[in-house]
């Protein structure tokens, strides 16, 4: 593998953090022979940045749903800001759902609004006034470097302009917790770094970040915990 | 950011649901035409029945109760029937017409002057007395008539029960089947309206899920539906009272000519009025938050 020169300063990893999110024990399966996920217990500390590998079909999009809500365990429990989550409590749940922002591997855009429309949405449930939505949505455009796209419909994005668009979206309402899912798997090695450093910069700013990747070169370039899902497990493995 | 406001905002609601309309197509005007179909039905039945109402009060106006007294009661008795008719139950007004009074006011209509000389048509007075009574409502028309003829001295009753209580009749079945359709066509239009928007929920699933995933609560995502479906509701409505304003135009410019009609009915109105137009326009709104109750409780599904 080529030496990719670090575009950001490691930061110093502290393990004092309150935990933003975990997962206890928790299984979930689909129906087949092996559990997708067995037994998996996680700490997410609040201002920390993670990465999450493993190959594909590992689960690490499912250990992200996990956490956000989107599916529900078979066994064991989630936890959100302290809270444990209960996908009957709407409510609450989508109080939880509001602080923090996710970056979904299939994007979730809608296809029937522009990418300035597809980001704001994300305000306008939240009932934010409008001049305030417009600013975010301005900023966080031009965070992802999309401005000039603002009025374009999802369908005549690239691939990578979309994730841009999803990126912006999960960061628009100033999350305390993102995870992201593949936020780089569409992009070029350029971008993919520019991405990087970007959640590298709001994480030092103290956003706690969850990053999934299977790009190994990705996480050599700036020093963070990395966890490893294998056959349904996580394991934390050395920093590189 | 938390904790905003439970109830969504215009800023989200009139976007979200003029998109929803937009997306709904041809599907909007199913809807629309099945609820202004079972208005416009109810509409006429409730028209209809207004104007039978209004046909059995000009005719309860006459309702009246004819007794004849023989001529040959005795003076002493006349007194006792007169108070026991005025003490029958049911009754709402009493005239006593005596028979020499009749006998002249007749003759003074008829100008059959019995002067010296002439010929006289009758050599005695050939009425009886006449007693109206008016009974407090119809039902208690026939009952009293049957008291009446029962007393001593009354030689003949005469009523208008049989015309009233078949018009009466007639307007409860036409309530009863108005209602029956309506009920039928109401349950039809929930069940076709309530169809179509799970088809819509369908359709917007994907984007129900990311409303759901950033954030919004379920009150958010649904109320632009509810609204959808109460403005086609309203939407059915309106268009009921308009298709049966017209209609009702129409049918009264050819009912005037009728003259079988005017004696029937006096000047009852086929208009449909604005009030009936609201009402019709609530029902509508009414139907199209039922469905959408109805068929929110048959799709969302809960969390996996
Ligand atoms: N909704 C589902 N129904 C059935 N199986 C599923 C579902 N979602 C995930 N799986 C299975 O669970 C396993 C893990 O999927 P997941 O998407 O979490 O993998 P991943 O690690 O994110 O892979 P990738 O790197 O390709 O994104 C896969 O074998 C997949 O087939
Ligand atoms: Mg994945």
């Amino acid at each position: 593998m080529t030496a990719v020169t670090p575009v950001v300063t490691p930061g110093e990893p502290t393990s004092e953090g309150v935990i933003i999110a975990e997962l206890c024990q928790v299984t979930k399966s689909f129906g087949g022979p092996l559990p997708c996920l067995h037994r998996v217990s996680l700490q997410l500390r609040r201002g920390e940045f993670y990465f999450l590998t493993g190959s594909s079909g590992s689960g690490k999009s499912t250990l992200l749903k996990l956490l956000c809500g989107q599916l529900q365990p078979d066994q064991g429990t989630v936890r959100l800001f302290g809270e444990a989550v209960n996908p009957r409590h709407e409510r609450r749940m989508a109080q939880l759902r509001r602080r923090m922002g996710v970056i979904f591997q299939d994007f979730k855009l809608l296809g029937d609004r522009s990418v300035a429309e597809n980001v704001a949405f994300a305000l306008l449930v939240r009932g934010l006034p409008k001049a305030e939505i417009q600013q975010r949505v301005q900023t966080a455009l031009k965070l992802v470097g999309l401005s000039h796209k603002a009025g374009a419909y999802p369908q005549s994005l690239s691939g990578g302009e979309q994730q841009r668009v999803s990126i912006a979206r999960a960061l628009v309402g100033g999350p305390e917790l993102l995870l992201a899912d593949e936020p780089t798997g569409n992009l070029d090695p350029q971008t993919s770094q520019q991405i990087l450093a970007l959640l590298h910069r709001l994480h030092q700013r103290g956003l706690t970040v969850l990053f999934t990747t299977h790009d190994l070169a990705l996480t050599r370039l700036v020093s963070h915990r990395i966890l490893h899902l294998h056959h349904g497990k996580l394991e934390s493995l050395p920093h590189p | 950011m938390a904790n905003l406001s439970p109830f969504p905002t215009l800023d989200f609601l009139i976007p979200e649901v003029r998109r929803s309309l937009w997306r709904g197509g041809w599907l909007n005007g199913a809807a629309v035409i099945a609820v202004a179909v079972t208005l416009f039905i109810f509409g006429w039945g409730w028209q209809v029945s207004q104007l039978l109402s209004a046909s059995v009060e000009s005719l309860g106006n006459r309702l009246e109760i004819t007794a004849y007294v023989s001529p040959d009661l005795p003076t002493a008795k006349v007194a006792k029937l007169r108070e026991e008719l005025a003490a029958l139950p049911g009754v709402a007004d009493f005239t006593w017409i005596d028979r020499d009074r009749a006998w002249a006011e007749l003759q003074a209509n008829l100008g059959l002057k019995s002067k010296q000389g002439e010929l006289d048509l009758f050599e005695t007075n050939p009425l009886s007395d006449e007693v109206k009574i008016r009974a407090q409502s119809l039902e208690q028309v026939a009952p009293l008539a049957n008291q009446i003829a029962q007393k001593e001295g009354i030689e003949s009753v005469q009523y208008l029960e049989r015309a009233l209580t078949g018009l009466q009749s007639v307007q409860r079945v036409v309530r009863g089947v108005t209602l029956m359709l309506v009920l039928l066509l109401s349950l039809t239009v929930v069940a076709l309206v309530s169809a179509i928007l799970r088809l819509i929920i369908l359709v917007r699933q994907p984007e129900i899920e990311i409303m759901t995933l950033v954030g919004a609560t379920q009150t958010w995502i649904y109320t632009p539906l509810f609204l959808q479906a109460a403005s086609l509701g309203g939407g059915g409505g309106l268009l009921a009272w308009i298709v049966g304003w017209v209609s009702g135009q129409q049918l009264q410019q050819w009912l005037a000519q009728q003259t079988s009609f005017r004696a029937l009915a006096g000047n009852a109105s086929l208009e449909w009025s604005a009030g009936l137009g609201f009402f019709l326009i609530v029902i509508g709104v009414i139907l199209g938050l039922v469905s959408t109750r109805l068929a929110l409780q048959t799709t969302v599904p809960m969390p996996k």
